[in-house]
Order: C-alpha cells, then structure tokens, then sequence
C-alpha cells in the first residue's frame, strides 16, 4: 500500500503547480488516500514535485480503483464565483509499476457533479484566471464534467546515480447551465514536467523544468423572452471593462506556462531545501468582436522550503522529528489593452494599461515529531504561519488587502495489524486577522463579491478537522486491499457562516 | 551556511517582497499639461474666465472632472472629452460648450484640439420632446409594429409653424462606426428618410407650450393589439406605398400625411426600434424643391469591412442634410454596443436609449422624453442644452401611454401615473 499512498500528493502537487485550478477532480487525489507515510507527509515535500526525485517513492506495482463523494457546502460563499458549495462525484483509477532502477506511473479521473449559487463568474477555472472573468449578476449553478489523464515515468541512466523523469497530465472540462445565463465552458489543459536528479546514499539533488498550455472557450446564451442581463468582463477590485460589456458573450483564453526548481534532499538526517519559480500568461480575446485580444495575466509565482529532518530508529522503534519553513510569493499582473475607435468592424489596439496588481505572501513553519511502534505510528504536527494578501487597481483607486496569522495543531495515528490499518486523525487551526483595508472607489462596482469576500477574511476564523480510513486487506487473489475514507471539516467564519466539506470514499488496491 | 542562517534568509526575502504598494503605477499620468488642449471658439476676441474638462474614459467609463489651468491625473487611454468654457465678449459673458469624441491619450501632455459654441440659453424653434421607437408587444409577447410616433415641441414664447418642418432618419448607426468616403460626416447628416409636413407656411400654427404628433400608422392600435393605444389623434403620420404586397402600409383616417420625399426602404418605414439610430427635425431652405434636394444632395459612398478574409469594400448610398439645416436632433444608441454619436456636439453632445444592451427585451413601451425646465405662467419650458444624455429622460412611459392608461408591458398592466417628462409627477 505504501506506494501508492506516495503518488497521490506528489501528483497533486505537480499538476496544482502553476496555480490553484478551482477544478476539484484535482483536489479528490489526496481524498482517497491519506497518506501515513511521514517521510512525504511530514518532511519537506516541494522537490518531489520533479518526476525524477521520487527515488523509492514507490515499491512495488499496484493499482487503485475509488469511487468519491465531495461535498462542500458553505452559508453564504466567501469567494462568490466558486459558489456557495459542490456535489461531485469522483472516479479515479491510479496505477504504478515499479522497477529497481525505474517507476512508471499513471492515473484516469472522471468527475462530476455541481457547483451552486455561482456569482458574478460565467467563467471556469476561477482561481486560474482572475480577475479576468465574463460574467453577471444572475449566475446560478454550474454542471461539471472532467476528464483527467496523467502519465509519468523515472528512470536511472544506467547503474549511475543520475536519473531522468517526465510526467504529463491533460485534463479536459466541460462546464455549463441549462437556465440562463447558459454558460458553455471547454478547457483543456496540458501540463508536462521534465527532471533531473542525482541520489547518493545521502542525499538527493533534483532539477526540473515545467511547461503549461491552455485554453477555454467560454460562451453564455440567453433564451429568455422576458430580457437579458448584462454580460460583464470582470476586471478587479469590483470593476468592468465597460466599453465591452453587454452582449459580448463569447470569448476564450488562452494561456502558457512555464517554470523550474531544484532542491536537495538529506535522506535521513540533515537540511533540505528546495525552491521553484513559474510564470504563466493568460490572455481573454472576445471573440464576438473579431477576436479582440481584451485583457492579460501575468503571474510570478515563488515557492520555497527549506527543512531540517532528523530520523532514528533503535531495536523497537523509528523516531522522527522535522522543521521545516515553507514560503510563496505570488504575483499577478493584469493589463487591459486599449482600443481606438472601432473603425470598419476593428477595434484598432493603441496600448495597454496595467490596472490591476494581486500580491500573496505566505510563510509558515511546521514542526513534526513522530514515533513509530511496532504496530502504530504517532505523530504530532504543530503549524503557525503568516499571510498576506492584497488587490489593488490603479484607477479609479481600488484595494482590498488583509493580512492573517495562523496556528494549528494536529494529531495522528497509524494502527497496523493483520487484519486492518486504521489511520485516524483530528486538527484544529485559527486564523486571526492582522490588518484589512477595503476601497472600492468605483461608486459604480458591478462585481460585489470583493466586499463579500473581505469581510470574510479580515475577521478571525477557525477550523476543526478530522479524517479516518480503514483498509482491510483480503484473501482474494492478488491480495486485494478494500478501503474506506472518511474526511471532514468545520470552519466558522465572521458571522456564524459556515464552511462544511466531506469527502467519502470507497476503493480497492490490488 | 547553517541552518539558521537558510530560515533567515529565506524569511527575509519574503519579508522585502511583503504586500506593501510599489513605489510607482505606471499606469496613471500625474499632472497632466493642458497646453497641448487646443479650445476652439471660432470667435476673436474671446477671453476664457474658466475652462472645465470632463474626460469620459471609454473603456471604463471613469469621470474626471478638471480644470483647464489646475492639475490632476489621468489614466493612459481612449476618452471622449467635454469642454464647458465661460468666456467674455466684449464684456458681456457666454457659456460655451463642445465635445470631441475618442481622444487618444498616452502620455501626460495630450494634444487634440475641441471646437466649441455658444450654448443655448432659450430655444428659437421646435425641440423634439419624445420619440417613441421601440414600440409596444402584442399580449403574445410577439413584437407589435406601427404604433411610434414622435412629439415635436414648440419650446418659444411664440407661436410658430410647423409647415416645412422635416422630420429624418440617419443613415449610420451609432453601433458601427466605418470609415466613409467621401467623408462629409464634419458638417453634414447622412439620412436614410426625409418626411415633410405639408402647408404653405402658416397652415399648421403651434402655440408655446404645445406639440405635434408625428406617428407611423394614425388608427386606434388598441384594434388590433390589446396592448397598444390610440394614434387616431396623431396631427400627422408617415404614409408608405409599398412596393411588397407583402408588406402594406395603413392610411389612417382623418390622420394627414406627411410628404415623403425620400425612404429607403421599399415597403414600410418605422424608427430602428432597438434603438441605434439619430433623429433630427430640419427646416429646408424654401428655395429648395423637393426635386432639386433629391437631384443635388445624393450621397454615394464607400467604406472598408475587417473580416477575418481581409478588407472587403462595401458602398452604399443616403442623402445629405446639412447640419445648419437642424433645427434640433437627438442621437440615440445602447450603452453594451454604442461606439459613436453620429450627429455633432454642436447639435446634440449626448446620447440618450431606450434599453441597455442589443435587443434587450426591457426596451419596449419606453420612450425617450426631454425633461422639464420650468413653468412659465403654466407653460412648460423643456430643457434644451444640445446634449440629450443631460436633456433626457430615459426608458420612460411614453406620454400616450401614460394620458391613455394603457399597457406598458406584454401582461398588459397598464399605466397609473401621468407625468410632464415622463419622471416630474403632473401634480408636482
């Protein structure tokens, strides 16, 4: 099972590489399994985000099959264009074939369901392409569809240290509403990751480089008799590209991507780093106006980890303890292009203005102790964390901004036998609010989600979790493992609003 | 290095790239110098006691209001500029006013010049009070045609004739904007319809205060749409012999028709009922027959369309109606689609609608009716600055409507409330 229980973050955090895709089959990954293994869990993990880093990350050739359940549900929607809560349903067949000197990896998702009560978004991946979004102020909720293949092979040069990686995941996605607004979204996006690494007994050295394309198409319709909203392009910080909003209800996006790390890694004892930067660009052409290039993001986004692990073990037991420090620097930069007068059906580009500007600061840091008995695995993890986050448009002046600290605690237990591994685990975080400011200096904000969503991080938060999974192995042939998960969540924002999430699932390893 | 050495160095470049601003947007212009702003009065003599800026950003739609000798900061884009200057001639003082459309300003001393005139202080003529182009529904839901009509005002203190009086259509639209050859757009209207009322130059007296019906079909359309209302009133309606059996137009009893001196179309004409068009009324010089306007004023002309196949050359023809033959005109267009003002800032500066994107459904039984300035001894005096964004009221109950109490939407609700300009209450 151990291997396995390895694939899912690391494959979670290569294709969330770039930026949060708000598309949840990713997510579903590391829902099926939680992983016991503390060396990934709980040591610094970034470098293994290089396909040629995993050096015995896997043993031995196994395969899942899961169905999920995902359910998120939330009183009133902190952030408006992710809706107020999900149902989706998960398939996910995952599978590694091991080798001394080599591992090939794969997996296949499907994932359905719904997302409601969308607002001011029509547009999918909100998270990706902010603030750059179509949308209005009817919304409603959003069918999804996803497709997922990813594919990824490590392999030794030969009897040497030195060893080479790829991995590659495409998804494609398909969202839309049969009320109107009746948004039609496509995506497909394609992701490929190359790496490099040297692994002496002591240490590993990783380098890797990765590349992004994508595209969505992003059309809404109107059948209603009685009139249609307005279709607005999004802009930041409450605003809208004004001159085109209206009837302009067809666009795409297109995007690329490209980015690198490197990192070392002590195998038992001793420093661990690991750094990576990635740069994306997503342009927004309307498409009902002979395709005007509209608007463009720009993201620089930096991550780091730097750790210390220490591991022993004497005759009974294995004892683990980590640090480790995790920061991210995030930039966006939006430019809107500007447009001369529309003469003979072109609109004649004349330069562009760099409105709007996204900053995001995280660092945290994270202490682990584990020991490890002959039939359980204990582990303590305590977190305490800064970040800050800040939108601002240059004119007219808006800013919405805030900055948090956060604490959290959480406790683990692995209980192996013959008959079962049970693995159950409770954490409970607090965000306090440090700073805020809100201007939204437009008198005339067509996009009322930034005020919703300031008030919902400038106050305090909290967060109660838990998570319980069975495995029970089997006398079927082939030694078939039949799992239950269970992952739940409580966090109780500003003003009694609450957010729940679930996540059951049901599979087998064989 | 040790480890403590890396957690410092790595929090302290996070902590020099924290959320604080940058030191500079590049995109805003501080301290924008107006010298390059050329106010053109065509006056000698004329001496600027104040000059304030309105720049209209046209991608976002920002205001910034500014004086001409102070300072203040611009974003880098496409705007339409209004000047409103007070100037002394020979002692005596004058507003002036003028707009010029889509200036392009990226850097931080723009140069256009903006022509400006004299602002009217009273009306000399008729005014158009309402148009009423986007026409009722049938109970269906189906668009209903035949019932718009326009209101011609006397806006004097005097009695003045309507005899002559042209009521046109342009050809352009405020929705497309291409670029014409020859041009003649600088000092003359492209029109697709020219209809004249009749008489002999005191045969249609109109009291101050009082206005004229100008209506496509003059019938009681209550007949045929439940929803509709009574034209049978109307002082005149524009009557069409239509060359497509299929398409007949009404002629109205006891409604006289106007002159047709010129439509495009070969069956029935009603306004552009989503709205994109401008309408004037014109006083065509007496000396000036409707054949010898027919023979000396055709406009043929050509224009360029971007596809994605390359230019493809388009050519088309109107009329022209010189623009010191308006008396009065009003642009009209939808905010999601409009890209220019197709009549100049001398005769309107604005823009007015019905209704805020293409086809929007919300549009019908709305008119556009000119506010209400004053009262003088019981007559109304509307307001009449030739910019009918500030001049109107939008997305009204048409007046007929309103005096009628008839429906104002497809259920057949009807109206409650009379009101002078379709906001001010009669009681008020």
């Amino acid at each position: 099972m151990k291997n396995l229980l390895y694939i899912l973050p690391l494959v979670s955090l290569v294709v969330n590489t770039y930026a949060q895709s708000d598309s949840h089959a990713y997510a579903t990954l590391d829902s099926i399994v939680c992983s016991a293994d503390f060396h990934l869990h709980n040591t610094p993990d970034y470098i293994y985000a290089n396909p040629a880093a995993r050096h015995n990350v896997y043993n031995g050739s196994q395969t899942s099959i899961a169905v999920s359940y995902k359910h998120r549900s939330e009183d009133n929607a902190i952030i408006a264009q992710m809706g107020n809560g999900d149902q989706m349903g998960v398939v996910n067949i995952e599978s590694v074939s091991n080798r001394s000197n080599s591992a090939l990896w794969g997996k296949a998702r499907f994932a359905m369901g719904r997302r409601t009560n969308v607002g001011y978004c029509e547009t999918s991946d909100f998270l990706l392409l902010f603030p750059y979004v179509m949308g209005d102020t009817v919304g409603g909720d959003l069918t999804s569809q996803t497709y997922l293949f990813g594919a990824g092979l490590m392999h030794a040069v030969g009897e040497s240290p030195i060893a080479l990686g790829i991995d590659a995941n495409y998804r494609a996605c398909l969202e839309y509403r049969e009320v109107d607004p009746r948004p039609r979204n496509t995506i497909s996006e394609l992701k490929l990751s190359f790496g490099a690494s040297y692994n002496s007994n002591k240490k590993l050295l990783a380098i890797h480089s990765d590349f992004m394309r994508y595209k969505q198409t992003n059309e809404v319709k109107f059948f209603s008799e009685l009139g249609n909203p307005i279709t607005y392009h999004y802009t930041g910080v409450g605003t809208d590209y004004y001159r085109f909003r209206g009837n302009n209800t067809s666009a795409y996006y297109n995007g690329y991507g490209f980015g690198g790390g490197i990192g070392v890694k002590q195998n038992t004892i001793g420093l661990s780093a690991s750094a990576d930067y990635h740069y994306s660009s997503f342009e927004k052409i309307l498409s009902t106006l002979n395709d005007l290039p509209l608007t463009r993001s720009i993201r620089h986004l930096f991550n780091a980890q730097i750790g210390y692990v220490n591991t022993s073990s004497d005759i009974h037991n294995i004892h683990l303890s980590s640090i480790y420090i995790t920061a991210s620097a995030d930039n966006k930069l939006g430019h809107e292009n500007i447009f001369g007068d529309a003469a003979n059906n072109v609109y004649a580009e004349i330069g562009y203005v760099e409105q709007y500007k996204y900053k995001k600061r995280n660092v945290s840091a994270t202490c682990v102790v584990n020991k490890t008995f002959s039939h359980n695995s204990l582990t303590l993890r305590a977190d305490a964390g800064t970040m800050c986050e800040k939108h601002t448009y240059a004119m007219p002046r808006g800013e919405l901004s805030f900055s948090q600290a956060q604490i959290g605690a959480r406790i683990e237990d692995l209980i192996s036998t013959n008959r079962y591994s049970l693995f159950l685990a409770a954490s409970a975080s607090h965000n306090v609010a440090i700073s805020s400011e809100i201007n939204l200096a437009s008198v005339n904000i067509t996009d009322a989600s930034p005020m919703a969503y300031y008030i919902y991080m400038s106050h305090s938060s909290t967060q109660l979790a838990m998570k319980a999974r069975l495995q029970i192995p089997t006398n079927i042939k082939h030694g078939i493992n039949f799992f239950v998960n269970a992952d739940a969540s409580l966090t109780n924002f500003y003003d009694s609003n609450k957010r729940s999430t679930l996540t059951l699932s049901l599979g087998a390893l064989f | 290095m040790t480890f403590r050495k890396y957690i410092v160095a790595l929090i302290s470049v996070v902590a020099a790239s924290s959320c604080s601003d940058d030191a500079t947007e590049l995109s805003v212009m501080n301290n924008v110098d107006t010298s390059g702003i050329i106010i053109n009065a065509d006056i000698t003599g004329i001496q600027y006691q104040s000059i304030t800026l309105k720049f209209v950003n046209l991608s976002s739609n920002e205001v910034t209001e500014a004086d001409y000798f102070g300072s203040f900061d611009l974003v880098g884009g496409i705007y339409d500029v209004e000047v409103t200057a007070v100037a002394s001639i020979n002692t005596l003082n004058y507003t002036f006013f003028g707009k010029t459309s889509s200036v392009v300003i990226t850097n931080a001393k723009p140069q256009f010049a903006v022509s400006v005139y004299a602002r009217n202080v009273s009306s000399p003529d008729f005014v158009i009070e309402e148009i009423f182009f986007t026409g009722t529904l049938y109970p269906t839901g189906s668009q209903y045609n035949g019932d718009n009509y326009i209101k011609i005002f006397n806006n004097t203190d005097h009695t003045l004739y309507a005899d002559g009086l042209g009521i046109v259509e342009s050809k352009f639209t405020s929705t497309q904007k291409y670029d014409y050859t020859p041009d003649i757009r600088q000092d003359t209207m492209a029109v697709q319809a020219l209809y004249v009322i009749p008489g002999g130059g005191t045969d249609y007296p109109v009291e101050p205060g009082k206005s004229l019906i100008i209506c496509d079909i003059g019938i009681d359309h209550k007949v045929t749409n439940a929803n509709s209302f009574d034209l049978s009133m109307a002082d005149f309606e524009w009557y069409d012999v239509s060359t497509v059996a299929s398409v007949t137009d009404i002629d109205g009893e006891g409604v006289s028709n106007l002159d047709k001196w010129y439509c495009y179309t070969a069956s029935i004409f009603s306004f552009h009922n989503r709205g994109f068009k401008s309408y004037a009324i014109v006083r065509i010089p007496s000396e000036v027959s409707k054949q010898q306007y027919l023979n000396d004023f055709y406009y043929s002309y050509t224009y360029g369309v971007v596809t994605d196949y390359g230019v493809l050359q388009h050519s088309n023809y109107a009329y022209k109606m010189p623009n010191a033959w308006i008396v009065d005109g009003v642009n009209c267009s939808v905010e999601s689609n409009r890209t220019w003002d197709i009549l100049p800032a001398n005769i309107d500066a604005g823009w007015t609608h019905c209704g805020e994107v293409d086809g929007d459904k919300n549009r019908y039984f709305k008119s556009v009716r000119r506010k209400l300035l004053t009262t003088i001894d019981g007559r109304r005096v509307l307001q009449d600055t030739n910019n009918s964004s500030d001049d109107f009221n939008t997305e009204c109950i048409p007046s007929l409507i309103e005096e009628q109490h008839t429906a104002i939407n497809a259920q057949g609700d009807c109206a409650q409330t009379i009101t002078i300009d379709g906001v001010t209450k009669v009681d008020d």
